[in-house]
């Protein structure tokens, strides 16, 4: 297995006496294809929460890329290159959706004010720098024909498109997907697949939380299986899906 | 009451409506990024309108009556978010609001306390209006609606032309997304509240120009900025120009029927009837806050 991306340690979170987390490690590789399955109320959304730097765990540590960002705002861990996407598609609405990508890059010298009255050689220069990878991910994603158009015009799927491209402006070393292909028609779905397999032949890692249990496992190539707070299993999608205490907490809920 | 009269207090109600759209910008910018009323709006301006009185030290003209009170203006609104409002900023935005109203009190006190109560002018020579068709015009107005105007541009040109300007956009659009797109929120805080502390001081210094300079005037230009900014949809900085154009003229245009002493009362009756009839404001449609 290659090197590990991001490695999560004896996370654990409760809300009140709730335990939402027990002790949940794993680790995704660098540049590989991860899934993440597991039913409602797994503790999913809340591990991406932390993994992401949204809320603080009550215990564990998250290293990415060999660093401890345990402690780190999302802010910074986004810097160091972990973008993630959202299950609700969200936009900078009043933002074509050009701007939406710019906004997303990871500038130097056009986020100081005082740059763009006293370097605007340097500013033009990064900018341009800039369109050129919004051209880039636009004709990649095949939404060159909506780039001027105000976000707030796109179609769901175009949307799920957009949110892609913003998360790979900052030059992702990972990108954690939640639902990419929740309310996604399956022409797109294969067509979102598609785009992902191609990220990851660049070298892109995939942490990918999804539902479409049938699209997932014929994506990625290791997938983690939460339950009730608990990782219950991990390994190759085929072997996973064949487990016997998998199929008893995904298919048949309790019994 | 002829067409001269009205021609006159229409072009007064265009330069009084110029100086509440700045403030309005001003609140309008800090409301869609900062997400709360900064009640201390008002008397930065004035801060930055007693600072033009320093002007005439540094060189003549209004020029440099309104570079001191841009930069004053600019440095106490900056100083206001590092002491306050990003302490504040995890919490409600009626904190803030709170902490701003408490700030204003404060200026407006020390102001008093040291300067008195005193109304100044600003030392420009007295000029003869120019005839100008029915209108009688002043060299300062002119002064004043170029100064406006350059300074309506260049925010805008900042907003939509620069890098900072699109994220400081991004910011007000989506918050919580400009994390996660790396955007560094800071940044974007202290070059928003510079903005609103140079628009701030301008607004002062151009109505301590107009008329005199005093510790209460901030406060009464900030109601009418308020009405601008609600009336142009809160967040919006075409609305809040906009809106303060219409507000200065609907003040300015209605002095024959009320009186000059009520035509404050007639920013709150727009705001109140806005806030009847349209309570999302002119340009909500297409807004900086969605």
């Amino acid at each position: 297995m290659a090197e590990a991306s991001l490695c999560v340690q004896g996370i654990r979170k409760h809300f009140g006496g709730v335990s939402v987390l027990e002790d949940v490690s794993f680790a995704a590789p660098a540049g590989g294809l991860s899934g993440m399955i597991g039913p409602n109320g797994a503790g999913k959304s809340t591990l991406f929460a932390i993994v992401t730097g949204f809320q603080a765990g009550d215990g564990g540590s998250v290293l990415f890329k060999g660093q401890d960002v345990t402690a780190l705002p999302t802010v910074q861990r986004v810097r160091l290159g972990m973008a993630r996407t959202f299950q609700v598609p969200r936009e900078f609405g009043s933002l074509t959706v050009r701007e939406n990508l710019m906004a997303a890059a990871p500038g130097q010298a056009g986020e100081k004010l005082r740059n763009v009255f006293f370097r605007p050689g340097w500013i033009r220069a990064e900018e341009a720098a800039i369109a050129a990878a919004a051209e880039e991910w636009l004709a990649f994603l095949n939404l060159e024909r909506v780039a001027d158009a105000p976000a707030s015009s796109l179609s769901g799927g175009q949307r799920k498109l957009l949110e892609l491209g913003r998360a790979l402006m900052v030059r992702p070393a990972m990108i954690l997907l939640d639902e990419p292909f929740a309310g996604v028609n399956p022409v797109l779905v294969g067509e979102i697949s598609e785009r992902i397999r191609e990220l990851s032949a660049k070298g892109i890692g995939f942490l990918i939380v999804e539902h479409n249990l049938a699209a997932l496992s014929r994506l990625v190539d290791r997938l983690f299986v939460l339950d009730r707070g608990r990782l219950l299993a991990e390994g190759a999608p085929a072997e996973v899906l064949a487990d016997a205490a998998v199929r008893e907490a995904y298919m048949g809920g309790s019994a | 009451m002829g067409f001269s009269l009205f021609a006159n207090l229409a072009f007064n109600g265009l330069i009084t409506g110029l100086v509440v759209s700045l403030l309005a910008l001003s609140i309008t910018l800090v409301f869609g990024i900062a997400r709360f009323p900064n009640a201390a709006a008002g008397d930065v301006a004035t801060v930055g309108a007693f600072a033009g009185l320093l002007g005439p030290l540094a060189g003549g003209g209004t020029l440099w009556i309104i570079l001191c009170g841009m930069a004053a203006g600019a440095l106490l609104s900056v100083a206001f978010y590092f002491l306050l409002f990003r302490p504040l900023a995890g919490k409600s935005a009626v904190s803030s609001l709170i902490a701003s109203i408490g700030m204003a009190f404060f200026v407006r006190a020390a102001l008093t306390f040291f300067l008195g109560h005193d109304q100044r002018v600003y030392p420009l020579p007295i000029v003869r209006a120019m005839p100008v068709g029915p209108l009688r015009v002043q060299p300062t107005d002119i002064e004043i609606v170029v100064a406006a105007v350059l300074a309506l541009a260049a925010v805008f040109s900042i907003l939509h032309l620069t890098p900072i300007g699109k994220r400081m956009r991004a910011v007000a659009d989506n918050a919580e997304l400009a994390r996660v797109s790396g955007i560094r929120a800071n940044r974007v805080l202290v070059a928003m509240w510079l903005i609103a502390g140079l628009l701030a001081g301008l607004s002062g210094t151009l109505l301590g120009v107009k008329t005199v300079v005093s510790p209460e005037m901030g406060w009464d230009l900030l109601m009418p900025a308020f009405a601008a900014t609600i009336l142009g949809t809160i967040g919006n900085p075409v609305g809040a120009v906009l809106g303060g154009v219409l507000i200065g003229l609907a003040q300015e245009l209605s002095t024959p029927f009320v009186g000059f002493t009520y035509k404050l009362g007639v920013g709150f009756l727009v705001l109140l009837v806005t806030l009847l009839i349209r309570p999302q404001g002119l340009f909500a449609k297409n807004s900086l806050v969605r």
